[in-house]
């Protein structure tokens, strides 16, 4: 009862039922520890690219609308094997941001049940890691909003091609470790590189997908340079993070 | 977890299928199947994507994007590689036998192909039709079938059974009159006379191989005037080896054989056996003009204004050609052959007014009338090679380029009336930079060839389909000789040209993809731009990189990707696409009032174009949304193949 009373507290509208609260026990007892990813090879792999829309930029206090993901196991890219969703809102965002992600007001009122959208996006995520771009926006928009409709973030393991790239490949700055690092490029720079064509640009799951291909590209890259598992790629990305923050 | 795909990202996979053939045929139930059952695999350059090696076949491969290429590594083998590009399927027919591959498919750049399973290509099969049967039948039957519609709708919209694509066999009506060869002249006159016919054929004696024909207009010329002994044999005063066509060729066929050769009479003949006579008669009730007659009337030109008339008569047949579905290769000849002619005649008529000087010269035509492409707009394009003395000093050859310079400001201007309007480049004989001798042309080539900037390479584009056309043609030969020896050996400008011509990519789909954003003419495509030059361009590099020196797109592709030891029926496909789009060209550039002819209805309304040069401009233009479902899947099918020309062009000019 304590707990409801906490949750309530955080601001979720409506406590989870019996059905749920066990659903959510099984997804957080399937979190992989980093040596369960160091013993999967990349050609064995499954990873979730995903993308999110929100009500705008400010990663804490805009609203999460809208999820989308497919799923990349080895170097292929499982189109049926993909997932989106809106969720549903209790306030409608602007119309400046409606033009950027074009879900419509109506879209959002009649979107999924929050609680129901972010169970079935995390059973579909199962243990692999998530894959975005700039992905600590994606991923604290997640944990946000799991916080505030699970009561509990629900940290997953999360790798960002930001950093990933860069780290593989050499850009117009010159060698990977000496290049002189800022913001990096963004996504668009990326997919025009490798000709990845996105069918709806913002749109979140027509991004994962996009996010997808590149993913693929890098994983075959970073098995050429010898980074041969998943806890390596990811190692790979965290070692550029910090050499960039430095 | 029984999640539904992202709707999103499987209408972006169906979005993308279907640019490409069959699945633009597809229903929609049946394509948003198949991409939910696809996987998008990436495949870096070099790697191996399908060997014979992974055993019997259990995956479709769709080419997303990127270059795959198929090689028989096999040591017996000596076949080319295959180029697939995007959109194409493979290894069809080995996953459809249940066996492994021949070929061995690599990624020739970084590659993203959809997947298939075998239970997923099972599926597909027996859930679509359109799938299955583009599966079943080879792609080159496509476009044959599609070439005999386009006929069977022209034919249909002509009054009458008759055109001039119909076979000579559909004309003859009797068996023809034979005589031997020992038969005395009066006995054949006698005979005509009786039968009242205009010809006799004469055949050996025997046998029924034909080996000469007499005609009415021979009697007076070669019996009556020369007195020639009524009772000698009729061999005597016939002519021998009249000319023959079998009698699958076409009425076009006879028709442009008797105006080149200025006969009246053809015979048929089915492997040497006759069949019948084709007189020019026969052919002249089909139709108002007949070639023949255009061409004595080029014959007798004296002027000027008789000229520009007889080049009336040229468009108004050729115009009249296009709307009785001749094929575009046929008439391209035509129109090219019947040029010519023109041109001829306007030299022979500047000569009189501004005779040249008195050495070795000849006109050179150039662009497509040095391709023998012309359609029925067009422009001069022409210059002047002369021989001057080995011993000529600079005064000298000055004084000849002024004599030759006068001459060739004759013609043009001729040509000019005659309804070919003066190059807008200036790219004529009258120009003094075209009008040289055989040294400073060599000079000039090299030159262009050595440093192949943007404005050299565009001369090059247009120069090198040099052809002669009235005069010393010996001058030009030598001149074609000497690019085919050196052109091989000039890498950095092949390359550059290659680099020039990959600028301009044919379109992918007609619907997403047609329309470049900036177009000034929304819904329509540019023929010329994006249609023929990728053929055209790719066929010169090919032909300068391997010593051809034929200059026709069709003989250049023949003969040099024969020489690359490309499969024949490769090669033609590319020809057949490259026809197919001149003759929507041809179609288009139509200007008569006449709306019965299937494709008129796909001309743009040049007239209402608010533009300086409209015709010009909108010639080469068609609606995309106005083509019928049938031309406008050819014509995919052409920018396809067009496109697949180029990655090869790519392939060997990389630089």
């Amino acid at each position: 009862m304590a707990m409801e009373w906490l949750r309530h507290l955080f601001g979720n509208p409506v406590p989870l039922d019996d059905l749920q609260r066990s659903r959510l026990r099984a997804i957080e007892s399937n979190i992989p520890l980093p040596s369960d990813l160091s013993g999967i090879s990349l050609t064995q792999a499954r990873w979730v690219a995903a993308d999110v829309e929100s009500s705008g930029l400010d990663v804490w206090n805009d609203q999460l609308i809208a999820i989308g993901a497919v799923v990349v196991t080895g170097t292929n890219v499982q189109l049926g094997e993909s997932h989106e969703v809106v969720l549903k809102q209790t306030r409608i965002s602007s119309q400046d941001n409606i033009l950027i992600h074009r879900i419509s007001g109506r879209d959002q009122q009649s979107g999924e049940d929050p609680v129901e959208a972010l169970l079935t996006f995390l059973e579909f995520v199962g243990n692999s890691p998530l894959v975005g771009y700039h992905a600590n926006f994606d991923r604290i928009m997640l944990e946000r909003a799991c916080k505030k409709y699970l009561g509990t973030p629900v940290e997953k393991v999360w790798l960002d091609l930001a950093a990933l790239a860069p780290a593989l490949v050499d850009t117009e700055h010159g060698s990977a470790k000496t290049r002189a690092v800022g913001r990096g490029h963004p996504l668009d720079w990326w997919l025009e590189r490798y000709r990845i064509e996105v069918s709806a640009r913002h749109n979140a799951a027509a991004d994962a997908l996009g996010t997808a291909q590149l993913l693929v590209i890098l994983l075959s890259t970073a098995e050429k340079q010898g980074v041969a598992n998943v806890e390596a790629v990811l190692e790979c990305a965290k070692d550029y993070e910090w050499l960039r923050r430095r | 977890m029984a999640v539904q795909p992202s709707p999103t990202i499987l209408a972006a996979t169906v979005a993308e299928l279907r640019i490409h053939a069959p699945f633009d045929q597809m229903t929609e139930s049946a394509i948003s199947r198949l991409a939910a059952n696809l996987t998008l695999r990436y495949f870096a350059e070099g790697s191996v994507i399908r060997s014979p090696e992974d055993g019997v076949v259990s995956t479709l491969s769709i080419l997303q994007r990127g270059q795959v290429l198929g090689v028989n590594l096999s040591p017996s083998s000596s076949e080319r590689p295959l180029t697939l590009v995007e959109g194409e399927m493979f290894p069809i027919g080995a996953l459809i036998s249940k066996r492994a591959t021949v070929l061995t498919f690599s990624a020739a750049t970084d590659v993203f192909c959809y997947e298939l399973s075998e239970s997923g290509f099972a599926e597909l099969m027996e859930a679509s039709p359109e799938f299955r049967n583009f599966a079943t039948a080879r792609l080159a039957h496509m476009l044959d079938l599609s070439r005999q519609h386009i006929q069977s709708v022209f034919s249909r919209n002509v009054s009458g059974a008759q055109t001039m694509a119909s076979p000579l066999r559909s004309l003859i009506k009797r068996s023809p009159v034979t005589v031997t060869a020992a038969t005395p002249i009066c006995q054949v006159l006698a005979m005509m006379q009786g039968l009242k016919i205009g010809s006799v054929i004469v055949v050996g004696d025997s046998s029924t191989i034909p080996c000469g024909i007499f005609t009415e207009r021979d009697v007076l010329a070669r019996v009556a005037l020369p007195q020639v002994d009524q009772s000698a044999p009729i061999s005597k005063v016939m002519t021998v080896d009249p000319v023959a066509l079998p009698s699958t060729a076409t009425v076009f066929e006879a028709a442009k054989l008797m105006a080149e050769r200025r006969f009246r009479h053809v015979l048929v003949t089915d492997e040497g056996q006759l069949v019948g006579l084709v007189s020019e008669r026969d052919l002249f009730k089909m139709q108002r003009l007949s070639l023949g007659e255009i061409a004595k009337s080029i014959d007798r030109c004296a002027d000027g204004v008789s000229l520009a008339k007889a080049a009336d008569d040229v468009r108004q047949m050729a115009e009249a050609l296009v709307g009785q579905g001749v094929a575009a290769e046929q008439l391209t000849q035509f129109v090219t052959t019947m040029n010519d002619a023109i041109v001829g005649k306007a030299i022979e008529l500047a000569a009189i007014e501004s005779p040249p000087p008195d050495i070795n010269w000849c006109w050179i035509g150039l662009g497509s009338e040095g391709r023998m492409e012309q359609t029925l707009v067009t422009d001069q394009d022409n210059a002047l090679v002369f021989a001057p003395a080995v011993s000529a000093g600079s005064t000298e050859i000055e004084a000849l380029r002024a004599g030759f310079l006068a001459f060739a400001t004759v013609a043009n201007r001729l040509l000019d009336q005659a309804g070919f309007p003066f190059c807008r480049g200036d790219i004529m004989a009258k120009n003094p930079r075209w009008c040289l001798t055989q040294s400073e042309w060599r000079n000039l080539f090299e030159a262009w060839m050595r440093s192949p900037s943007s404005p050299a390479l565009l001369n090059a584009a247009i120069f090198f389909d040099f052809r002669a056309l009235h005069g010393k043609s010996e001058l030009v030969t030598e001149l074609r000789d000497w690019l085919r020896s050196v052109a091989p050996t000039q890498k950095l400008f092949l390359y550059q040209m290659a680099a020039n011509a990959l600028q301009v990519r044919p379109p992918l789909g007609l619907v997403r993809d047609f329309v470049d954003a900036d177009d000034a003419y929304p819904g329509t495509i540019d023929l010329k731009k994006f249609g023929t030059r990728p053929f055209i361009d790719a066929a010169r590099i090919f032909a300068l990189a391997n010593e051809v020196s034929a200059t026709n797109t069709a003989d250049r592709l023949r003969q040099a990707m024969r020489k690359m030891r490309v499969g024949d029926d490769e090669i033609s496909a590319y020809i057949d696409s490259f026809h197919f789009v001149q003759l929507l060209r041809l179609r288009s550039n139509q200007r008569t009032a006449d709306t019965d002819i299937a494709g008129r209805s796909a001309l743009v309304a040049a007239q209402t174009e608010p533009d300086t040069e409209p015709n010009v401009h909108m010639a080469n233009r068609i609606r995309t949304d106005a083509l019928n479902d049938l031309d406008r899947r050819i014509l995919k099918e052409a920018l396809r193949q067009a496109r697949k020309l180029q990655a090869r062009v790519e392939m060997d000019f990389q630089a």
